[in-house]
């Protein structure tokens, strides 16, 4: 009687053990940057570390890529 | 915080290519690398041409940086995207997640096997000391750090392209877009971009519809 009750425990766990559900979807997370570091633009020679400096730099230099109010309208 | 992008009006772009060239003669890159190429659609259509110049867009979420299995892109403070080629594998991946093929590789090898990655930089340079010998033969000249702009947007003889500061080249483009005429709700998207904008407008004006 014994063996029976083990044999149908064990058939009943085998028989069940493939009712689990695995998650099938992967979580990916983003990786960290692992090269070198770089140094900013306006620590540069030219800037010395003044980032107001540079910025004001940057936007007076794209502001003249428009000839916009350069000349009086046509 | 400037937030560096590039913008090229399609209504203005004349296919010169001089942006192309600018960049390939700033940079002296290698022969079979483009940075920088200009787009045609609709090519040889009266009227329906529309050019762009394409080159890595800096993307706020880089897909490159999301499949790079080695992890070397990295974005500058002022949004720019680049990549330490020492630590570059030259897996190509990066080149499959690129919408707008910006990344390039050069073909090394007798049997054509990928060297490292190759791409814009936004005239940013790289992980080396800013102009340095070895911060040029990797990367090019980094020009931002001189205070000037991408080369191939200083040297547009149309101001197709604009490159700099997002809020500054909106300004720019606002600027146009009121010049132009209009409610200014057709000076942006995918008619303006690919067909019926300005060329259609001027089309119909002449009488040719």
């Amino acid at each position: 009687m014994n063996t029976m009750k083990t044999v149908l425990l064990i058939g009943a766990a085998m028989a069940l053990a493939a009712c689990s559900e695995v998650p099938q979807v992967t979580h990916y997370e983003a990786g960290s940057y692992s090269g070198k570091p770089d140094t900013r633009p306006w620590e540069s020679a030219t800037y010395g570390g003044d980032k107001a400096l540079w910025e004001s730099d940057m936007r007076a230099r794209a502001r003249k890529q428009t000839e916009i109010g350069r000349m009086p309208p046509g | 915080m400037a937030r560096m992008k590039f913008l090229c009006d399609t209504e203005r772009c004349i296919e010169c290519n001089g942006c192309v060239t600018a960049c390939k003669n700033e940079h002296e890159v290698p022969w079979g690398i483009q940075r920088r190429r200009v787009v045609t659609i609709n090519d040889g259509v009266v009227g329906q041409e529309k050019s762009m110049s394409v080159a890595c867009m800096h993307c706020s979420d880089a897909p490159c940086m999301a499949v790079c299995p080695v992890d070397v892109f990295y974005r500058t403070e002022d949004g720019v995207v680049l990549h330490d080629k020492d630590a570059c594998i030259g897996c190509g991946y990066c080149f499959y997640a690129c919408p707008f093929g910006a990344p390039q590789f050069p073909q090394t090898g007798t049997f054509g096997q990928r060297g490292k990655m190759d791409k814009c930089t936004f005239c940013a340079g790289g992980p080396e000391a800013d102009g340095s010998d070895a911060e040029f033969e990797k990367y090019g000249k980094n020009r931002l750090a001189e205070g000037k702009l991408p080369m191939c947007a200083e040297m547009c003889s149309t101001k197709a392209l604009l490159g700099g500061d997002g809020t500054a080249l909106a300004d720019i483009f606002r600027e146009r877009v009121v010049r132009r005429g209009g409610s200014g709700a057709e000076m942006i998207g995918w008619n303006t971009a690919y067909g019926s904008g300005e060329q259609k407008r001027e089309r119909t004006r002449g009488g040719d519809k």
